[in-house]
């Protein structure tokens, strides 16, 4: 049974359709990059993915549960298992590098005892572990992105996504970026990175799923971005 | 709990954060508040005037001279079985005479006049009380129809009923103005914690929209709002009493002057009532802004 899976599933914004009869499986542990160009609908299925959007038609599972019809009150448990970082990080500016890691959990209701045992490990994790106190206008990109992966894995989730992350930065911190992301799949997270960076899709050598005007388009295993 | 706790710990933040904002709000509702505190005040004030008055309004009836007692407590009993009567208090000319020199006691001319009389001036009188205020006009035509004019040399009757009418009329207008004034502050208030709510949630949309991808339920989003409304009420009761009794305390000397001396003290009364009526002033703010936030929420906050 796969981690992931849409069952033919179609989005439509009134007459537009984003996605048209997606079927995907993703397995536990894989690493998937999901590119195509703008507009080939890879955003969308994120959005679907984390319930932030209702399907039209189809099904959506993850890990044996239906989320197609999910109630808003279910909504949070599912984005507990869900881990996401977006190209332009999201970071709240007020907060410190531990501050901004430590909300994920104090707005979900963990107790400060796991609070100060967690925010610590996540951070050596993503190499932060000595910026705790930084406020992020101080951090680099690449700095701002690996406080974004260590607050989405707060909760220990089952998937990470990872919708452009690599748009805001330079090479360098592209490469270190998508190591991290290499390092959390051997973990065990399964990760999806959606990207339409050709240099970063080929450096991974993991499964390409290739979307086009709202279409998978071609799924290879240890595939390369070709468009 | 400790869920409870974080959301009353941002709801704090937010409201600090947010000086101005707060300062605003609070400033409008104090306002709110305060009208309906003057306006408060205003009905103690009548409702106490016009109980002073009352207890004023009673029939004097003068007796004539050389009655024996015997007649006058006989009159004295069928005076108080007629309907409509309260109470009949019976004055001697001998009590009557005492009370006259109490009242002219610094006059030194009627005093000489009382010695160069040598006798008593004053008669016997009986003092009628009614048990309603609308009662005294029966009980006066019942003593004028001529059964009691042997008896009787005459009935007075202090008519404060056209001052009542008057601190009535008048104290109904102060009220409908003061409900006005209080509706369009409310109403004022109403828009502008709505306003205040809608900033807070634009301010904060970067925070609410992690909150929403890192699992945090709708009520943890919610709830520092409503913390924050609650505040708001809090903290415009809080100034309002305080500015309230204030105004009460440098008021209370011209009160003193406006009841004739009478023991009245506007700040006991209010000090005496306070929870009550701050209590049910905190109690309708809080109401009435969480109402605000829930509209402003309702439309800008998805979640």
């Amino acid at each position: 049974m796969p981690l992931i899976e849409f069952r033919n599933v179609t989005k439509k914004y009134g007459h537009y359709t984003a996605c048209k009869g997606v079927n995907l499986a993703i397995e536990d542990g894989e690493f998937v990059s999901i590119v195509g160009q703008s507009g080939a609908g890879k955003t969308t299925l994120v959005k679907l993915l984390i319930a932030e959007e209702k399907i039209t038609e189809g099904r959506i599972v993850v890990a044996d549960w239906d989320i197609t019809n999910i109630r808003p009150r279910e909504v949070p448990i599912l984005r507990e298992q869900i881990g996401v970082v977006f190209q332009d990080f999201k970071l709240l500016e007020k907060k410190t590098v531990y501050e901004n890691v430590a909300f994920a959990l104090e707005v979900s209701g963990a107790d400060n005892a796991r609070i100060t045992n967690v925010v610590p490990q996540l951070l050596k994790i993503v190499g932060l572990e000595n910026f705790t106190n930084q406020w992020p206008y101080a951090l680099s990109g690449g700095e701002m992105q690996r406080v974004a992966i260590a607050r989405a894995l707060a909760h220990r989730p089952k998937i990470l996504i990872a919708d452009e992350p690599t748009g805001n930065l330079d090479s360098i911190n592209t490469k270190e970026i998508v190591n991290l992301l290499q390092k959390i799949n051997e973990f065990g997270t399964t990760v999806i990175l959606v990207s339409h960076n050709k240099e970063v899709v080929n450096y991974i050598k993991k499964r390409v799923v290739t979307m086009h005007q709202g279409e998978i388009t071609s799924d290879q295993a240890r595939g390369r971005y070709l468009l | 709990m400790i869920t409870l706790w974080r959301v009353i710990k941002f709801g704090f933040q937010s409201f600090v954060r947010n000086f101005w904002l707060s300062l605003v709000t609070i400033t409008i509702i104090t306002l709110s508040l305060l009208s309906i505190s003057a306006l408060g005040a205003v009905s103690v004030m009548s409702t106490e005037a016009l109980r002073g008055l009352e207890d004023k309004i009673d029939i004097s009836v003068y007796l004539k001279p050389k009655l024996t007692e015997g007649q006058i407590y006989a009159l004295k009993g069928e005076l108080e079985a007629l309907g409509g009567v309260k109470e009949v208090v019976y004055i001697s000319a001998e009590e009557a005479l005492v009370k006259f020199r109490e009242k002219y006691q610094g006059n030194e001319q009627i005093g000489e006049a009382l010695v160069l009389l040598g006798v008593n001036p004053l008669g016997a009188s009986l003092v009628v009380k009614a048990n309603s205020e609308d009662g005294y006009q029966e009980i006066l035509t019942r003593l004028e129809e001529g059964d009691y004019d042997d008896i009787i040399q005459e009935a007075r009757f202090d008519d404060y009923r056209q001052v009542i009418t008057g601190i009535n009329d008048l104290t109904n207008k102060v009220k409908t103005a003061g409900i006005w004034v209080s509706g369009l502050f409310l109403l004022i208030a109403l828009l502008v914690v709505f306003n205040t709510m809608r900033i807070n949630i634009y301010t904060h949309r970067q925070e609410i929209e992690i909150e929403r991808l890192v699992g945090s339920t709708n009520w943890f989003i919610r709830g520092p709002f409503w913390v924050e409304s609650i505040l708001y009420a809090l903290v415009a009761t809080i100034v309002t009493a305080g500015v309230f009794y204030g105004a009460l305390s440098w008021l209370q000397p011209y009160v003193v002057g406006l009841f004739n001396g009478s023991s009245f003290n506007l700040v006991t009364y209010f000090q005496g009532n306070w929870l009550t009526f701050f209590g049910l002033q905190f109690l309708a703010a809080a109401i009435l802004n969480m109402l605000a936030s829930g509209i402003a929420m309702r439309r800008y906050l998805k979640v």
